[in-house]
């Protein structure tokens, strides 16, 4: 009995007990994770180069880690992993990040380009289900946000790509409306080339510039 | 009463051992005495990169790309120590923005100071090329120990590099340059960077 006025009056003022979850956690699985799983974060340097034949350094690494992803609808919480790849040439302060995450409703390509006047392009598509979930551009003017937002994100599969590194087969292509978009700087990506074993292996600015990433 | 002893426990335990506590710092008064200012000689300020103008430029790469560069000029002047007998010194900071995919440039104009000797020091970063240079007698200085470089200047009545011949310019060149690095930069007192290069077929010029 004196226990329970201890732990009434301890609930009382604020002090809780540890929570416990009344939920299980199910995993959630990741078809993606595996992409680019030869690199780590130490050894990631690179080149890439442009159709001028201009050969650039580029640093291109992964993480691995856990995500949660809360459930709303039912008892259940969910864990999964998560893979970032990113693609970063310091020389020009340009970068671009691609995420492989898992959701209730399949895997989701997030990609992240953050350009340095504050402006940030991101996508993100439902990979299993073939469907674009989000697109924009933001960036700000007198210090409130303004977005854009292109019309369309098409994404095919080319049954032979060859890059400046060698021929690729059966691999996606992502394509942004953005070239109409004034709003959206030339060093925007614009298309992305994603290969399932080597990740990113081919880029495209607004401005048309193409950009082979050679992982040798 | 050993209800009574209990919840007196759990009262001490909630305003001693729930509560983070937080000392106040006050910062005690002082004024601060300004025994010198230091200033940049007006012969740097008449280039691009410290006449505190904003600024368009083109930059044309040898492959025949043209790159869009805006920049912003700024100045500020700030003081040693806080609280005691000090110098205040002038800096300047120029930077760049471009929308296209084209190497990062930045210049710097500011004092390092050793006891009560300020020497004024101009910095130039383009792509990962950084270079500390003392603007008296214009030598590299490599020691900065946050940075430490490997660089050298010289001067040059006439030099030809980037298929152009340039007069009264000053060459920072790296000596221990990594391949699709940039190598050298060609620095006008005038008129600021020039251009700069990785090897002579691989340049950018502003035009």
């Amino acid at each position: 009995m004196r226990i329970t006025y201890v732990l009434l009056l301890l609930a009382a003022i604020g002090c809780e007990y540890e929570h416990v979850d009344p939920c299980e956690t199910r995993y959630l699985e990741n078809n993606y994770l595996e992409i680019a799983s030869f690199l780590d974060s130490t050894d990631g340097r690179f080149t890439m180069v442009n159709g001028n034949g201009r050969v650039e350094n580029v640093r291109v690494y992964r993480e691995i880690g856990s995500t949660y992803v809360p459930g709303s609808t039912e008892c259940w919480s969910y864990r999964g992993d998560q893979s970032r790849l990113v693609v970063y040439a310091s020389q020009f302060d340009f970068g671009f990040q691609c995420y492989f995450s898992p959701s209730i409703n399949g895997e989701i390509l997030l990609f992240e380009q953050r350009i340095n006047n504050g402006g940030n392009l991101e996508f993100k598509y439902l990979l299993g289900a073939d469907s674009l979930l989000e697109n924009h551009y933001q960036t700000y003017s007198n210090g409130k946000p303004i977005y854009v937002y292109p019309n369309e994100l098409s994404v095919e599969i080319i049954d032979t790509l060859t890059t400046s590194m060698r021929p690729f087969y059966g691999v996606k292509i992502y394509k942004n409306s953005i070239k109409g978009i004034p709003m959206i700087p030339n060093r925007s990506v614009a298309s992305l080339v994603i290969d399932d074993k080597f990740g990113v292996i081919q880029f495209t600015t607004k401005s048309e510039e193409i950009w082979d990433v050679i992982y040798e | 009463m050993n209800n009574l002893l209990l919840t007196m426990l759990a009262f001490c335990g909630m305003f001693h051992g729930c509560e983070s506590g937080h000392e106040i710092y006050i910062e005690p008064e002082c004024n601060t005495l300004i025994i010198n200012t230091f200033t940049h000689n007006n012969s740097m300020l008449t280039n691009r990169h410290f006449s505190l103008k904003n600024d368009t430029f083109e930059l044309q790469s040898s492959y025949g790309e043209i790159y869009n560069y805006s920049s912003v000029s700024q100045s500020s002047e700030s003081v040693l120590e806080e609280c005691t007998e000090t110098f205040a010194h002038e800096s300047f900071s120029y930077k760049t923005h471009t929308d296209d995919l084209a190497p990062k440039i930045s210049a710097g104009l500011w004092f390092r100071f050793s006891d009560t000797i300020a020497e004024p020091v101009l910095s130039l970063i383009v792509g990962s090329f950084l270079s500390y240079t003392s603007v008296n007698g214009m030598s590299a200085i490599n020691d900065n120990s946050a940075y430490p470089t490997n660089n050298k200047v010289s001067f040059h009545s006439s030099l030809s590099v980037m298929d152009t011949t340039y007069n009264e310019v000053y060459l920072i060149e790296k000596n221990d340059y990594l391949e699709k690095e940039i190598r050298g930069i060609v620095y006008s007192v005038k008129q600021g960077i020039l251009g700069f290069y990785r090897s002579e077929e691989i340049y950018w010029k502003v035009l």
